[in-house]
């Protein structure tokens, strides 16, 4: 009997002090979150983990729509939304002035991937809201302009 | 030739749901239902110290309070049971009645493995009335009210 290792790909990756992120009513990348699969399998399944911070900006209301996106090309030209793979996140905004603070933690599973990168984007759902990624500003009782949230990816295929 | 799978995690079980309706929690107190897309039978890897029962699903609900208290559950052969008290969750906000929220849950329970296969599931209920959740539908999408936007619930189990 022969024995050979079949690898699986995997990912960690990190962005250490990244720049915020304000999102208004244009989809945007989130940083941290795009990865090449490199899989010896034409069609893996994956299991995609993102986590990223964010909290309200000048609207002091924050409403996000996210979804997964894949491309052959690096999204060059070839971009597929993930079907299905989408959520919105938001605290309270009935009331103008609601603000919210919060660790968003995705949780994607892709079956027969057919393509060679993954990654989120997000957008405002209107002008009354916008957000802010990776960048808190209060910490410890204090205002702060340098608390910075890294965001972490984990890709792994099962 | 025989393949040993150079993986991180032992005997991986997915289970993706693709939703094409809501579900709604009971707006009636301690009235439990269980999350479409959460009940899987998983029979762990012999060598398993743990096994894991990692968990993705959308949920909404606008103009009222939240308040969910989430249970893994198994079952025994004959009903379904609690694993442990510490494999419970609660959700929820708070304040004035107009409270809006939209959440993305991620749970992962690590839990003591087991010999042969075994059926698990995750329910929720509220202790109080009219507080219930709608789960997987998305209700505002693109800056447009929407009735056609779901979220996958996708489930993923694996021994350690």
């Amino acid at each position: 009997m022969t024995y050979k290792n079949k690898k699986l790909f995997k990912l960690f990756q990190t962005v250490d002090d990244p720049s915020a992120q304000t999102i208004d009513e244009n989809y945007v990348e989130i940083n941290g979150s795009k990865c090449l699969i490199d899989s010896p399998s034409s069609t893996p399944t994956l299991i995609y983990k993102f986590q990223f911070y964010t909290k309200d900006g000048s609207t002091k209301q924050s409403l996000l729509n996210i979804k997964l996106q894949k491309s052959n090309d690096n999204f060059s030209s070839n971009i597929v939304d993930v079907p299905n793979c989408i959520m919105n996140i938001s605290g309270d905004e009935a009331t103008a002035g609601d603000q919210y603070d919060h660790t968003v933690s995705t949780f994607f599973i892709v079956e027969n991937f057919d393509s060679d990168y993954l990654r989120l984007v997000c957008r405002s759902y209107s002008s009354s809201f916008e957000s802010v990624l990776h960048r808190s500003s209060e910490y410890d009782g204090s205002a702060a302009t340098t608390i910075y949230y890294n965001p972490s990816l984990i890709v792994l295929e099962v | 030739m025989t393949y040993l799978l150079d993986s991180a995690i032992k005997k991986p079980q997915v289970l993706v749901t693709n939703h094409t309706s809501s579900q709604v929690t009971s707006s009636s107190s301690n009235t439990a239902v269980t999350i479409t897309g959460s009940e899987i039978t998983y029979t762990p890897h012999a060598l398993a110290s743990k096994v894991v029962y990692e968990i993705g699903f959308y949920g909404e609900r606008k103009s009222y309070i939240i308040f969910q208290c989430l249970t893994l559950q198994e079952y025994d052969g004959s009903s379904w049971v609690e694993i442990n008290s510490r494999f419970l969750r609660n959700i929820g906000n708070s304040g004035t009645l107009n409270q809006n929220a939209r959440y993305f849950f991620h749970y992962r329970f690590v839990i003591p493995t087991w010999t042969g296969s075994k059926q698990l599931r995750l329910i929720t209920a509220s202790s109080s009335s009219n507080r219930q959740i709608v789960l997987h539908s998305l209700s505002n999408w693109d800056g447009s009210a929407v009735t056609n936007k779901f979220c996958n619930t996708n489930l993923l189990m694996y021994s350690i």
